[in-house]
Protein backbone atom coordinates (compact mmCIF):
# COMPACT_ATOMS: atom_id res chain seq x y z
CA UNK A 1 0.00 0.00 0.00
CA UNK A 2 1.22 3.48 -0.48
CA UNK A 3 -0.62 5.09 2.58
CA UNK A 4 2.86 6.36 3.53
CA UNK A 5 2.54 8.97 0.13
CA UNK A 6 -0.93 10.22 1.32
CA UNK A 7 -1.20 9.58 5.26
CA UNK A 8 1.96 11.53 6.14
CA UNK A 9 2.02 11.72 10.28
CA UNK A 10 2.68 15.34 11.21
CA UNK A 11 3.47 17.59 13.81
CA UNK A 12 1.01 20.40 13.12
CA UNK A 13 1.24 22.68 15.82
CA UNK A 14 5.12 24.17 17.23
CA UNK A 15 5.73 23.23 20.82
CA UNK A 16 4.52 26.78 21.66
CA UNK A 17 0.74 26.68 20.50
CA UNK A 18 0.62 22.83 22.32
CA UNK A 19 1.77 24.57 25.54
CA UNK A 20 -0.57 27.09 25.02
CA UNK A 21 -3.34 24.33 23.86
CA UNK A 22 -2.31 21.76 25.86
CA UNK A 23 -2.04 17.69 24.93
CA UNK A 24 -3.88 16.02 22.06
CA UNK A 25 -3.65 17.88 18.89
CA UNK A 26 0.17 18.00 18.97
CA UNK A 27 0.42 14.98 16.94
CA UNK A 28 -2.54 14.38 14.73
CA UNK A 29 -2.07 12.46 11.51
CA UNK A 30 -2.47 14.48 8.52
CA UNK A 31 -4.24 13.83 4.95
CA UNK A 32 -3.27 14.53 1.72
CA UNK A 33 -6.43 15.60 -0.74
CA UNK A 34 -4.49 16.55 -3.90
CA UNK A 35 -5.19 20.17 -4.59
CA UNK A 36 -3.06 22.97 -3.36
CA UNK A 37 -3.34 24.02 0.35
CA UNK A 38 -5.37 20.61 0.90
CA UNK A 39 -3.40 19.27 3.87
CA UNK A 40 -5.75 18.37 6.97
CA UNK A 41 -5.48 16.50 10.01
CA UNK A 42 -7.33 14.06 10.72
CA UNK A 43 -9.52 14.89 13.93
CA UNK A 44 -11.96 12.63 16.73
CA UNK A 45 -15.03 14.16 17.30
CA UNK A 46 -17.48 12.67 20.07
CA UNK A 47 -19.42 10.16 18.19
CA UNK A 48 -17.00 9.91 15.65
CA UNK A 49 -13.73 8.02 14.03
CA UNK A 50 -10.93 10.54 13.12
CA UNK A 51 -12.20 12.48 10.30
CA UNK A 52 -10.72 14.83 8.14
CA UNK A 53 -10.92 18.20 9.72
CA UNK A 54 -11.77 21.04 6.89
CA UNK A 55 -13.01 24.02 9.51
CA UNK A 56 -13.21 24.16 13.73
CA UNK A 57 -16.03 26.71 14.18
CA UNK A 58 -18.53 25.53 12.82
CA UNK A 59 -17.07 22.10 12.36
CA UNK A 60 -16.91 20.65 9.03
CA UNK A 61 -15.34 17.19 8.67
CA UNK A 62 -15.43 14.80 5.88
CA UNK A 63 -15.10 11.11 5.13
CA UNK A 64 -11.66 9.48 4.76
CA UNK A 65 -12.48 8.58 1.24
CA UNK A 66 -10.82 5.01 1.57
CA UNK A 67 -14.27 3.97 4.02
CA UNK A 68 -16.27 4.43 0.33
CA UNK A 69 -14.17 1.01 -0.27
CA UNK A 70 -16.03 -0.98 2.56
CA UNK A 71 -19.61 -1.10 1.32
CA UNK A 72 -22.31 0.73 0.12
CA UNK A 73 -23.36 2.35 3.83
CA UNK A 74 -21.57 4.89 4.83
CA UNK A 75 -21.54 4.14 9.13
CA UNK A 76 -22.85 7.18 11.51
CA UNK A 77 -19.36 7.50 12.96
CA UNK A 78 -17.50 8.33 9.79
CA UNK A 79 -20.24 10.21 8.12
CA UNK A 80 -19.21 13.89 6.70
CA UNK A 81 -20.36 17.02 8.91
CA UNK A 82 -20.72 19.98 7.83
CA UNK A 83 -22.25 23.39 9.71
CA UNK A 84 -22.79 26.83 8.46
CA UNK A 85 -22.88 28.93 12.31
CA UNK A 86 -21.07 29.51 14.65
CA UNK A 87 -22.75 28.18 17.69
CA UNK A 88 -22.99 24.44 15.92
CA UNK A 89 -23.87 21.78 16.91
CA UNK A 90 -26.20 23.29 19.63
CA UNK A 91 -25.49 22.18 23.28
CA UNK A 92 -26.82 19.14 24.01
CA UNK A 93 -29.44 20.61 26.94
CA UNK A 94 -31.17 22.07 24.31
CA UNK A 95 -31.31 18.68 22.80
CA UNK A 96 -32.78 16.46 25.18
CA UNK A 97 -36.10 14.43 24.65
CA UNK A 98 -37.26 16.44 27.28
CA UNK A 99 -36.56 19.62 26.22
CA UNK A 100 -36.74 19.37 22.58
CA UNK A 101 -39.63 20.20 20.24
CA UNK A 102 -40.97 20.76 17.20
CA UNK A 103 -43.19 23.81 16.38
CA UNK A 104 -45.17 23.58 12.90
CA UNK A 105 -46.84 27.05 12.67
CA UNK A 106 -47.83 29.35 9.73
CA UNK A 107 -50.76 28.49 6.98
CA UNK A 108 -51.97 25.39 9.11
CA UNK A 109 -55.34 24.90 10.38
CA UNK A 110 -53.67 24.29 13.18
CA UNK A 111 -50.35 24.94 14.81
CA UNK A 112 -48.74 22.06 16.74
CA UNK A 113 -45.80 20.98 18.80
CA UNK A 114 -44.60 17.51 18.64
CA UNK A 115 -42.36 15.90 21.20
CA UNK A 116 -39.72 13.26 19.92
CA UNK A 117 -42.09 10.63 21.56
CA UNK A 118 -45.16 12.22 19.15
CA UNK A 119 -42.83 11.75 16.30
CA UNK A 120 -42.34 8.26 16.67
CA UNK A 121 -46.42 7.66 16.65
CA UNK A 122 -46.66 8.32 12.88
CA UNK A 123 -45.92 5.29 10.94
CA UNK A 124 -42.40 4.90 10.40
CA UNK A 125 -40.80 4.72 6.95
CA UNK A 126 -36.92 4.21 5.80
CA UNK A 127 -35.29 4.89 2.38
CA UNK A 128 -31.20 4.46 2.20
CA UNK A 129 -29.84 7.75 1.01
CA UNK A 130 -27.13 9.87 -0.49
CA UNK A 131 -26.31 12.97 1.27
CA UNK A 132 -24.07 14.63 -0.84
CA UNK A 133 -22.92 19.06 0.30
CA UNK A 134 -23.59 21.02 -2.41
CA UNK A 135 -19.24 21.76 -2.47
CA UNK A 136 -18.57 18.64 -1.93
CA UNK A 137 -15.06 18.32 -4.34
CA UNK A 138 -14.64 22.16 -4.66
CA UNK A 139 -11.59 21.96 -3.33
CA UNK A 140 -10.60 20.04 -7.23
CA UNK A 141 -11.84 23.23 -9.07
CA UNK A 142 -10.11 25.19 -11.64
CA UNK A 143 -10.16 27.65 -11.35
CA UNK A 144 -10.05 27.48 -7.69
CA UNK A 145 -13.12 29.14 -6.06
CA UNK A 146 -13.72 30.10 -2.05
CA UNK A 147 -16.11 28.07 0.41
CA UNK A 148 -15.44 24.75 2.30
CA UNK A 149 -12.26 22.70 0.53
CA UNK A 150 -13.40 19.52 0.59
CA UNK A 151 -11.58 16.60 -1.41
CA UNK A 152 -14.26 14.04 -2.31
CA UNK A 153 -15.55 12.99 1.30
CA UNK A 154 -18.35 15.29 2.00
CA UNK A 155 -20.93 12.42 1.19
CA UNK A 156 -22.33 9.25 2.63
CA UNK A 157 -25.10 7.10 2.26
CA UNK A 158 -27.22 5.74 4.99
CA UNK A 159 -30.51 4.15 6.14
CA UNK A 160 -32.94 7.15 7.15
CA UNK A 161 -35.96 5.99 9.30
CA UNK A 162 -38.64 8.57 10.30
CA UNK A 163 -41.75 10.32 9.97
CA UNK A 164 -43.18 11.27 6.11
CA UNK A 165 -43.07 15.51 6.23
CA UNK A 166 -46.11 15.07 4.77
CA UNK A 167 -48.35 13.25 7.52
CA UNK A 168 -47.05 15.54 9.97
CA UNK A 169 -48.19 18.62 7.57
CA UNK A 170 -51.23 16.76 7.09
CA UNK A 171 -52.42 16.42 10.97
CA UNK A 172 -51.73 20.21 11.30
CA UNK A 173 -53.73 20.19 8.30
CA UNK A 174 -52.01 22.57 5.00
CA UNK A 175 -53.82 26.00 3.54
CA UNK A 176 -54.99 25.89 0.05
CA UNK A 177 -52.62 29.05 -0.71
CA UNK A 178 -49.75 27.33 0.64
CA UNK A 179 -46.64 27.53 -1.55
CA UNK A 180 -43.04 26.56 0.59
CA UNK A 181 -42.22 25.24 3.95
CA UNK A 182 -39.48 26.46 5.86
CA UNK A 183 -37.37 24.55 7.60
CA UNK A 184 -35.17 25.90 10.50
CA UNK A 185 -32.77 24.32 13.16
CA UNK A 186 -31.07 24.72 16.77
CA UNK A 187 -27.76 25.76 15.25
CA UNK A 188 -27.20 29.60 15.65
CA UNK A 189 -25.26 32.36 14.98
CA UNK A 190 -24.15 34.46 17.55
CA UNK A 191 -24.67 38.33 15.74
CA UNK A 192 -28.66 38.52 15.65
CA UNK A 193 -27.84 40.09 12.48
CA UNK A 194 -26.10 36.77 10.32
CA UNK A 195 -28.88 35.61 8.76
CA UNK A 196 -30.60 32.18 10.61
CA UNK A 197 -29.56 28.81 8.72
CA UNK A 198 -33.28 28.32 7.14
CA UNK A 199 -33.99 26.20 4.01
CA UNK A 200 -37.12 26.10 2.07
CA UNK A 201 -39.17 23.70 -0.19
CA UNK A 202 -42.04 24.09 -2.72
CA UNK A 203 -45.06 22.73 -0.97
CA UNK A 204 -45.92 20.15 -3.41
CA UNK A 205 -41.87 18.19 -2.29
CA UNK A 206 -42.70 18.67 0.88
CA UNK A 207 -46.16 16.91 0.52
CA UNK A 208 -44.20 14.16 -1.88
CA UNK A 209 -43.94 11.29 0.68
CA UNK A 210 -40.71 10.83 0.28
CA UNK A 211 -39.42 14.10 2.37
CA UNK A 212 -38.72 12.91 5.70
CA UNK A 213 -38.50 14.20 9.57
CA UNK A 214 -35.64 11.64 10.19
CA UNK A 215 -34.76 10.31 14.05
CA UNK A 216 -32.60 6.90 13.08
CA UNK A 217 -29.38 7.02 11.25
CA UNK A 218 -28.29 3.52 10.24
CA UNK A 219 -30.56 1.97 13.19
CA UNK A 220 -29.30 4.73 15.70
CA UNK A 221 -30.40 7.72 17.08
CA UNK A 222 -28.81 10.23 15.12
CA UNK A 223 -25.39 11.30 15.78
CA UNK A 224 -25.18 14.75 18.20
CA UNK A 225 -22.99 15.88 14.69
CA UNK A 226 -25.38 14.92 11.63
CA UNK A 227 -28.33 16.78 13.33
CA UNK A 228 -29.70 14.66 17.01
CA UNK A 229 -32.67 14.52 17.38
CA UNK A 230 -34.33 15.40 14.27
CA UNK A 231 -33.26 16.54 10.69
CA UNK A 232 -35.04 16.75 7.64
CA UNK A 233 -33.98 14.00 4.66
CA UNK A 234 -34.75 15.15 1.37
CA UNK A 235 -33.88 12.25 -0.66
CA UNK A 236 -32.03 12.83 -3.89
CA UNK A 237 -30.96 16.48 -3.08
CA UNK A 238 -28.04 18.18 -2.09
CA UNK A 239 -27.35 18.50 1.96
CA UNK A 240 -28.36 22.13 1.95
CA UNK A 241 -32.00 21.03 2.53
CA UNK A 242 -30.90 18.16 4.66
CA UNK A 243 -31.67 20.60 8.00
CA UNK A 244 -30.13 19.19 10.97
CA UNK A 245 -31.39 19.84 14.77
CA UNK A 246 -34.70 21.01 13.18
CA UNK A 247 -37.00 22.41 15.39
CA UNK A 248 -39.69 24.62 13.53
CA UNK A 249 -41.33 24.11 9.87
CA UNK A 250 -43.46 26.73 9.10
CA UNK A 251 -46.00 27.12 6.12
CA UNK A 252 -45.61 29.64 4.11
CA UNK A 253 -47.76 31.53 1.13
CA UNK A 254 -44.87 32.96 -1.00
CA UNK A 255 -41.18 31.81 -2.01
CA UNK A 256 -38.68 31.96 0.60
CA UNK A 257 -35.93 34.37 -0.21
CA UNK A 258 -33.55 34.15 2.95
CA UNK A 259 -29.87 34.52 2.40
CA UNK A 260 -29.21 30.46 2.61
CA UNK A 261 -31.82 30.45 -0.67
CA UNK A 262 -30.94 33.90 -2.08
CA UNK A 263 -28.34 34.59 -2.54
CA UNK A 264 -26.73 31.31 -1.12
CA UNK A 265 -27.00 27.78 -2.71
CA UNK A 266 -27.77 28.89 -5.79
CA UNK A 267 -26.24 27.56 -9.81
CA UNK A 268 -26.78 28.93 -12.51
CA UNK A 269 -30.37 28.44 -14.47
CA UNK A 270 -29.25 26.05 -16.96
CA UNK A 271 -29.46 22.64 -18.11
CA UNK A 272 -25.48 22.14 -17.11
CA UNK A 273 -25.66 24.09 -13.74
CA UNK A 274 -22.41 25.74 -15.07
CA UNK A 275 -21.15 28.82 -16.81
CA UNK A 276 -17.30 29.04 -18.54
CA UNK A 277 -15.07 30.13 -15.38
CA UNK A 278 -14.56 33.40 -14.63
CA UNK A 279 -18.43 34.17 -16.11
CA UNK A 280 -21.28 35.65 -13.86
CA UNK A 281 -24.38 33.66 -14.47
CA UNK A 282 -26.88 35.67 -15.78
CA UNK A 283 -29.47 34.18 -13.59
CA UNK A 284 -29.58 31.74 -11.12
CA UNK A 285 -32.29 29.21 -8.91
CA UNK A 286 -31.81 26.92 -5.98
CA UNK A 287 -29.59 24.06 -6.12
CA UNK A 288 -32.09 20.92 -5.60
CA UNK A 289 -31.04 17.07 -7.24
CA UNK A 290 -27.90 15.81 -7.07
CA UNK A 291 -26.13 14.90 -10.87
CA UNK A 292 -24.59 11.24 -11.76
CA UNK A 293 -21.29 10.84 -10.15
CA UNK A 294 -19.12 7.32 -9.78
CA UNK A 295 -15.93 6.46 -8.28
CA UNK A 296 -13.50 4.26 -8.50
CA UNK A 297 -13.00 3.21 -4.72
CA UNK A 298 -10.83 0.00 -4.19
CA UNK A 299 -7.66 2.20 -5.85
CA UNK A 300 -5.93 5.20 -5.31
CA UNK A 301 -3.50 7.27 -7.58
CA UNK A 302 -0.10 5.78 -7.59
CA UNK A 303 -0.87 2.28 -6.57
CA UNK A 304 1.38 -0.42 -8.48
CA UNK A 305 -0.27 -3.26 -9.77
CA UNK A 306 0.66 -6.67 -11.00
CA UNK A 307 1.11 -7.29 -14.62
CA UNK A 308 -1.54 -9.50 -16.38
CA UNK A 309 -2.76 -10.38 -13.07
CA UNK A 310 -6.56 -10.03 -12.51
CA UNK A 311 -8.09 -7.75 -9.95
CA UNK A 312 -11.69 -6.45 -9.87
CA UNK A 313 -11.99 -3.10 -9.50
CA UNK A 314 -15.00 -1.71 -7.20
CA UNK A 315 -16.55 1.60 -6.58
CA UNK A 316 -19.89 3.37 -5.73
CA UNK A 317 -22.11 5.67 -7.86
CA UNK A 318 -25.20 7.55 -7.82
CA UNK A 319 -27.87 10.13 -8.93
CA UNK A 320 -30.70 12.57 -7.87
CA UNK A 321 -33.24 9.67 -7.67
CA UNK A 322 -33.78 8.52 -11.26
CA UNK A 323 -31.29 5.34 -10.46
CA UNK A 324 -28.00 4.19 -11.73
CA UNK A 325 -28.24 1.81 -14.75
CA UNK A 326 -25.10 1.46 -15.76
CA UNK A 327 -21.33 2.17 -15.12
CA UNK A 328 -18.81 1.87 -17.80
CA UNK A 329 -14.97 1.73 -17.34
CA UNK A 330 -12.26 3.14 -19.92
CA UNK A 331 -8.52 3.06 -19.45
CA UNK A 332 -7.62 4.70 -23.08
CA UNK A 333 -9.10 7.93 -22.39
CA UNK A 334 -12.63 7.23 -23.13
CA UNK A 335 -12.05 5.68 -26.66
CA UNK A 336 -13.61 2.07 -25.19
CA UNK A 337 -15.78 1.53 -22.24
CA UNK A 338 -16.43 -1.88 -20.38
CA UNK A 339 -19.41 -1.98 -18.75
CA UNK A 340 -19.32 -2.82 -14.44
CA UNK A 341 -21.41 -5.31 -13.15
CA UNK A 342 -23.69 -3.26 -11.06
CA UNK A 343 -24.12 -4.49 -7.30
CA UNK A 344 -27.20 -4.53 -5.28
CA UNK A 345 -29.90 -2.53 -5.47
CA UNK A 346 -30.43 -0.27 -2.17
CA UNK A 347 -33.11 1.71 -3.96
CA UNK A 348 -32.81 4.68 -6.31
CA UNK A 349 -31.81 7.02 -3.67
CA UNK A 350 -28.45 4.86 -2.60
CA UNK A 351 -24.96 4.56 -3.72
CA UNK A 352 -25.57 1.80 -6.04
CA UNK A 353 -22.17 -0.31 -5.80
CA UNK A 354 -20.09 -1.66 -9.04
CA UNK A 355 -16.97 -4.33 -9.81
CA UNK A 356 -15.57 -4.90 -13.15
CA UNK A 357 -12.81 -7.54 -13.32
CA UNK A 358 -9.33 -6.20 -14.89
CA UNK A 359 -5.67 -7.58 -16.53
CA UNK A 360 -3.54 -4.36 -16.24
CA UNK A 361 -1.08 -4.80 -18.94
CA UNK A 362 2.41 -3.32 -17.85
CA UNK A 363 2.94 0.29 -18.18
CA UNK A 364 1.12 3.82 -17.16
CA UNK A 365 -3.02 3.08 -16.85
CA UNK A 366 -5.47 6.10 -16.66
CA UNK A 367 -8.43 5.27 -15.67
CA UNK A 368 -11.96 6.34 -16.08
CA UNK A 369 -15.41 5.57 -14.59
CA UNK A 370 -18.56 6.64 -15.53
CA UNK A 371 -21.98 6.14 -14.88
CA UNK A 372 -25.57 6.85 -16.55
CA UNK A 373 -28.82 7.07 -14.69
CA UNK A 374 -32.74 5.79 -16.22
CA UNK A 375 -33.19 9.01 -17.81
CA UNK A 376 -29.63 8.91 -19.53
CA UNK A 377 -27.91 11.58 -17.94
CA UNK A 378 -24.35 10.72 -17.99
CA UNK A 379 -20.50 12.85 -16.64
CA UNK A 380 -18.88 15.08 -18.67
CA UNK A 381 -15.53 14.27 -19.23
CA UNK A 382 -14.43 17.77 -18.83
CA UNK A 383 -15.38 19.31 -15.29
CA UNK A 384 -17.86 21.66 -15.47
CA UNK A 385 -17.65 24.81 -13.37
CA UNK A 386 -19.95 27.64 -11.37
CA UNK A 387 -18.39 30.39 -9.32
CA UNK A 388 -19.51 28.66 -5.99
CA UNK A 389 -18.02 25.22 -6.62
CA UNK A 390 -21.08 23.24 -6.66
CA UNK A 391 -22.19 20.33 -8.57
CA UNK A 392 -18.72 18.76 -9.50
CA UNK A 393 -19.54 15.71 -11.39
CA UNK A 394 -16.40 15.24 -13.62
CA UNK A 395 -15.58 11.53 -14.68
CA UNK A 396 -13.01 10.71 -12.37
CA UNK A 397 -9.65 9.90 -13.39
CA UNK A 398 -7.16 7.84 -11.13
CA UNK A 399 -3.61 6.66 -12.60
CA UNK A 400 -1.75 3.84 -11.50
CA UNK A 401 0.92 1.53 -12.56
CA UNK A 402 1.24 -1.92 -13.54
CA UNK A 403 4.67 -3.68 -14.01
CA UNK B 1 -39.00 -10.29 43.02
CA UNK B 2 -36.82 -7.98 45.10
CA UNK B 3 -34.00 -9.55 43.19
CA UNK B 4 -35.17 -8.24 39.86
CA UNK B 5 -36.19 -5.13 41.09
CA UNK B 6 -32.72 -4.62 42.40
CA UNK B 7 -31.00 -5.69 39.21
CA UNK B 8 -33.66 -3.49 37.05
CA UNK B 9 -32.91 -1.02 39.23
CA UNK B 10 -29.33 -0.89 38.98
CA UNK B 11 -29.65 -1.33 35.24
CA UNK B 12 -31.76 1.76 34.95
CA UNK B 13 -29.24 3.32 37.55
CA UNK B 14 -25.94 1.92 35.06
CA UNK B 15 -28.48 3.20 31.93
CA UNK B 16 -29.09 6.52 33.58
CA UNK B 17 -25.19 7.06 34.89
CA UNK B 18 -23.54 5.77 31.49
CA UNK B 19 -26.14 8.15 29.73
CA UNK B 20 -24.96 11.14 31.54
CA UNK B 21 -21.71 9.96 30.77
CA UNK B 22 -22.08 9.67 27.03
CA UNK B 23 -23.98 13.55 27.43
CA UNK B 24 -20.47 15.20 29.15
CA UNK B 25 -18.37 13.22 26.53
CA UNK B 26 -20.52 15.33 24.14
CA UNK B 27 -17.67 18.07 24.05
CA UNK B 28 -15.75 19.74 20.80
CA UNK B 29 -12.20 19.44 20.38
CA UNK B 30 -10.40 22.18 21.56
CA UNK B 31 -9.79 25.04 18.65
CA UNK B 32 -6.54 25.50 18.02
CA UNK B 33 -6.20 27.39 14.38
CA UNK B 34 -4.25 30.72 14.54
CA UNK B 35 -3.77 33.77 11.81
CA UNK B 36 0.05 34.01 10.98
CA UNK B 37 1.15 36.57 12.76
CA UNK B 38 2.02 39.84 10.58
CA UNK B 39 0.83 43.24 10.22
CA UNK B 40 -3.04 43.08 10.06
CA UNK B 41 -3.41 39.85 12.00
CA UNK B 42 -4.78 41.35 15.19
CA UNK B 43 -7.74 43.17 13.18
CA UNK B 44 -8.20 40.15 11.25
CA UNK B 45 -8.87 38.25 14.36
CA UNK B 46 -11.24 40.68 16.06
CA UNK B 47 -12.87 41.14 12.27
CA UNK B 48 -13.55 37.45 11.79
CA UNK B 49 -13.26 34.91 14.91
CA UNK B 50 -16.26 36.20 16.44
CA UNK B 51 -18.24 34.18 13.94
CA UNK B 52 -15.85 31.32 13.02
CA UNK B 53 -12.36 29.81 13.53
CA UNK B 54 -9.03 31.33 11.77
CA UNK B 55 -9.04 27.97 9.18
CA UNK B 56 -11.95 29.00 7.31
CA UNK B 57 -9.43 31.62 5.94
CA UNK B 58 -6.39 29.41 6.39
CA UNK B 59 -7.86 26.61 4.03
CA UNK B 60 -8.44 28.28 1.57
CA UNK B 61 -6.62 28.28 -2.15
CA UNK B 62 -4.62 31.17 -2.78
CA UNK B 63 -7.38 33.94 -3.62
CA UNK B 64 -6.22 37.22 -5.45
CA UNK B 65 -6.33 40.16 -3.65
CA UNK B 66 -10.29 41.12 -5.47
CA UNK B 67 -11.36 37.91 -4.28
CA UNK B 68 -10.58 38.67 -0.68
CA UNK B 69 -11.63 42.41 -1.10
CA UNK B 70 -15.56 40.58 -2.33
CA UNK B 71 -15.32 38.14 0.62
CA UNK B 72 -14.96 40.79 3.47
CA UNK B 73 -17.48 42.99 1.39
CA UNK B 74 -19.76 40.05 2.31
CA UNK B 75 -18.82 38.94 5.70
CA UNK B 76 -19.72 42.72 6.95
CA UNK B 77 -22.86 43.43 5.08
CA UNK B 78 -24.57 39.68 4.37
CA UNK B 79 -22.98 38.29 7.97
CA UNK B 80 -22.84 41.72 9.83
CA UNK B 81 -19.06 41.15 11.18
CA UNK B 82 -17.55 43.49 13.18
CA UNK B 83 -15.68 45.25 10.31
CA UNK B 84 -14.47 48.78 9.73
CA UNK B 85 -15.39 50.11 6.60
CA UNK B 86 -11.97 52.42 7.07
CA UNK B 87 -10.19 49.48 8.00
CA UNK B 88 -10.91 47.43 4.86
CA UNK B 89 -7.49 48.20 3.19
CA UNK B 90 -5.23 46.85 6.18
CA UNK B 91 -7.38 43.99 6.43
CA UNK B 92 -7.88 42.91 2.56
CA UNK B 93 -3.99 43.54 2.48
CA UNK B 94 -3.34 41.16 5.19
CA UNK B 95 -5.14 38.19 3.58
CA UNK B 96 -3.62 38.48 0.43
CA UNK B 97 -0.59 39.09 1.54
CA UNK B 98 -0.61 35.75 4.18
CA UNK B 99 -3.21 33.51 2.51
CA UNK B 100 -3.45 35.13 -1.28
CA UNK B 101 -1.88 35.68 -4.21
CA UNK B 102 -0.04 39.10 -3.87
CA UNK B 103 0.23 41.12 -7.24
CA UNK B 104 3.65 40.86 -8.46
Amino acid sequence: MNRRKFLLRTAIMTGGMAATFGAGAADEEMIDLGFENGKRPLVEYPQKRPLIRVTTRPPQLETPFSVFNNGPITPNDAFFVRYHLTQSPPPETLLRPDRFRLNLTGNVKDALTFSMEDLRRFEPVQVTAVNQCSGNSRGFFKPRVAGGQMGNGAMGNAVWKGARLKDVLAKAGVGATAKQVMFNGLDQAILPQTPDFVKALDIDQAMDGETMLAYEMNGEALPWLNGYPLRLVVPGHYGTYWVKHLHEIKVIDEVFNGFWMNPGYRIPDNSCGCVEPGVKPAKTIPISRFNVRSFLTSLKDGDKLKSKQAITLRGIAFDGGYGITEVAVSDDEGKNWRTAQLGKDLGKYSFREWTLQYVPTAGNITLRVKATNRTGQSQPMEPLWNPSGYMRNVVETITVSAG
Amino acid sequence: MSYLRLIVGAFACFATLSAMAAETEWKLPPETAKFKPAPGSELASSSCLLCHSADYIIIQPRLKREAWQAIVVKMREKFAAPLPKDKDDAIIDYLTANYGLPAK
